[in-house]
């Protein structure tokens, strides 16, 4: 959603500039003139203006498939922020140390379904901590407490995780696999402009102006000549642009609606008294109803990469497409399988008289997330359901029920920074509370996104 | 005043012979398109393409009396949090920014023909420039 309405509010008004605006006068410029039709680039914000000093540092890396920022604490918005996930960037390797934990990244440039840097391969030294089983259990020795705690260090609880993101022409939202398509499509809807920029550049160098001169400042017998050339040049500009924008538009929509699939696998070493191994994966897949490739194919015949070979052919096809994007719906469903395995591990502590031991655990869970906008409105209020639906299935161990929990939320988007959740949950059994049955929740809250702000900047 | 990085039409003369043009691009690959087609005194060129200028530069040599138009086109299919730039100059065979005539007119001090546009939004895009040169 946060992609596809400024799409579609951007597309919307391009048919709104006032019909009196199209019209220059003599006291123009040939900038002021020229923005009448086609209007000036928007300013970056100061938030925006910071983070562009980066840029250049991060482009080179921003393809790779750069996962959750740590797999051991996964988020939780397979809906939310549908393909959000894969935004932040990294050096092919990377050594980070936040002070909680250790982190090293690492992309191998291995080919995936065709595309390098969709894999991911990243440990995580956690800041190791000693388990509340073992606290509990050594109740009442402090020193014994404070020695097992001070004896324990970053190599005491290990995470290595391996995670795939592939970006292919069917699968994620990277223009990447798609810029031949596009840039072959877009090129022959431009139509052939070297003429009449010939004829515009002549008649800007005979008026021997600057575009911040005013026509009015030319001698009489040019004023209205180079007012016309002007003016001209940017009627057929804003032509272009509104053909190429209109296109452009319902390409981007979608390109965002295409499939996603996500997996990885996790393995965690603990040492005894911190807590057990563990085994876990999961793999999601995401998708939006239209999308580029289903596009591709249902117009295989007529508007494939090989069949847009005229300025003709590309204008039908990009009407074809915008007519296409237009019905396209902005649900989301996806899909997310989780297998889980805790070992067993038995602890014995003969010089504090402590043991005890840790059954293993094994938990699937299948989860499935369905996501619609309910009032896409231009000035970004609207409301938005969502449906998850999750099962744990739990049966290999004892004393705990298999799990059902079902939630239906409605969101009012107030504003960019506010929004208000209405949601009723419904759970087959209290989480490991298995007398507690049938239980049904309703929350209703504010949620508060702290905007940006421009800390460390200087004037 | 100098040629502001809004501006969509950009007028550079007079370019000397042997001058060169550098376009170049940078940000998040997965999120945007840049292509420019151009023109050489009235005749269409073969459009330079986004691996051309990313990272670039795509460079391009003024000949005598040379006459080159650009019409960048900037597509950006989602917003991004770190805007994406293209940067185009001109600069002499040493590496030195070419001046030409100021956008107030042949009076004013000459400028740097050097350009960089930004943009994060996608509701900005496409961003459609015109960069027109004249040569000497």
């Amino acid at each position: 959603m946060r992609i596809l309405l400024p799409l579609l509010l951007a597309s919307s008004l391009i048919a709104a500039v006032p019909a009196q605006a199209q019209q220059c006068t003599q006291a123009d410029t040939v900038l002021t003139c020229w923005q009448r039709f086609v209007p000036p680039v928007p300013a970056l914000t100061p938030a925006q203006q910071q983070t562009a000093a980066t840029t250049a540092t991060q482009q080179t890396v921003a393809a790779a498939n750069t996962g959750i920022t740590t797999l051991t604490s996964p988020a939780d918005s397979a809906i939310k922020d549908f393909l959000t996930l894969f935004t932040a960037s990294l050096e092919s390797a990377t050594l980070q140390d936040s002070g909680e934990a250790l982190t090293f990244d690492w992309n191998p440039q291995l080919p995936i379904l065709g595309t390098t840097g969709a894999l991911k391969v990243q440990a995580v030294l956690g800041n190791a901590q000693l388990s509340a089983q073992a606290t509990t259990s050594l109740a009442g020795n402090a020193t014994a407490i404070s020695d097992l705690t001070s004896s324990i260090n970053y190599g005491d609880d290990i995470a290595l995780s391996l995670s795939v993101n592939p970006t292919t022409e069917r699968l994620g939202r990277s223009i990447g696999p798609n810029r031949d398509y596009f840039e072959t499509w877009l090129l022959h809807i431009v139509p052939p402009q070297g003429a009449d920029d010939q004829a515009f550049t002549a008649a800007l160098v005979a008026a021997n102006m600057g575009t911040n001169q005013q026509f009015q400042s030319l001698p009489a017998e040019q004023r209205q000549s180079t007012q016309t050339a002007v003016e001209t040049a940017a009627r057929a500009q804003a032509a272009v642009r509104n053909s190429i924008r209109r296109f452009s538009v319902a390409f981007a929509t979608l390109l965002n609606n295409q499939s996603q699939f996500h997996g990885s696998a996790i393995r965690t070493m603990r040492r005894n008294i911190v807590g057990t191994n563990e085994w876990s994966a999961d793999l999601t897949y995401e998708w939006g109803p239209r999308n580029l490739t289903s596009f591709r194919k249902k117009f295989a015949g007529t508007c494939g990469p090989d069949k847009i070979i005229t300025a003709a052919i590309a204008t039908n096809c990009a009407q074809t497409m915008e007519t296409y994007a237009q019905e396209a719906a902005t649900d989301r469903l996806a899909f997310t399988a989780e297998y889980h395995v805790a070992n067993q591990r038995w602890i014995d502590l003969p010089q504090y008289s402590v043991a005890y031991s840790i059954p293993r655990a094994r938990t699937m869970v299948y989860s499935l997330k369905y996501g619609r906008p309910l009032a896409p409105v231009v000035n970004k209020s609207g409301g938005r359901i969502d449906l998850d639906v999750d099962f744990e299935d739990v049966s290999s161990q004892a004393d705990v029920k298999n799990r059902l929990v079902a939630s239906l939320t409605y969101t009012y988007k107030v504003s960019d920074t506010v929004s208000i959740p209405v949601g009723l949950v419904y759970a087959s059994h209290e989480k490991d509370l298995p007398t507690t049955d049938e239980k049904i929740n309703a929350h209703f809250g504010v949620l508060f996104k702290m905007p940006n702000l421009p800390f460390g900047q200087s004037n | 005043m100098t040629v502001s990085d809004k501006d969509t039409l950009v007028l550079w003369r007079p370019v000397p012979a042997g001058s060169v043009l550098k376009a170049s691009a940078t940000g998040d690959e997965t999120a945007f398109d840049v292509v420019i087609p151009w023109s050489r005194k009235g005749v269409d060129q073969i459009p330079f393409r986004h691996s051309d200028i990313v990272p670039g530069p795509q460079i391009l040599v003024f000949q005598t009396n040379d006459q080159v138009a650009l019409n960048p086109i900037v597509t950006l299919f989602r917003d991004v949090d770190q805007p994406l730039s293209l940067k185009i100059v001109i600069e002499d065979p040493d590496g030195n920014p070419v001046m030409v005539m100021a956008p107030e007119g042949p009076g004013a001090p000459k400028v740097a023909a050097a350009c960089e546009w930004q943009i994060s939004q996608a509701a900005d895009s496409p961003l459609l420039l015109k960069i027109l040169t004249s040569g000497v």
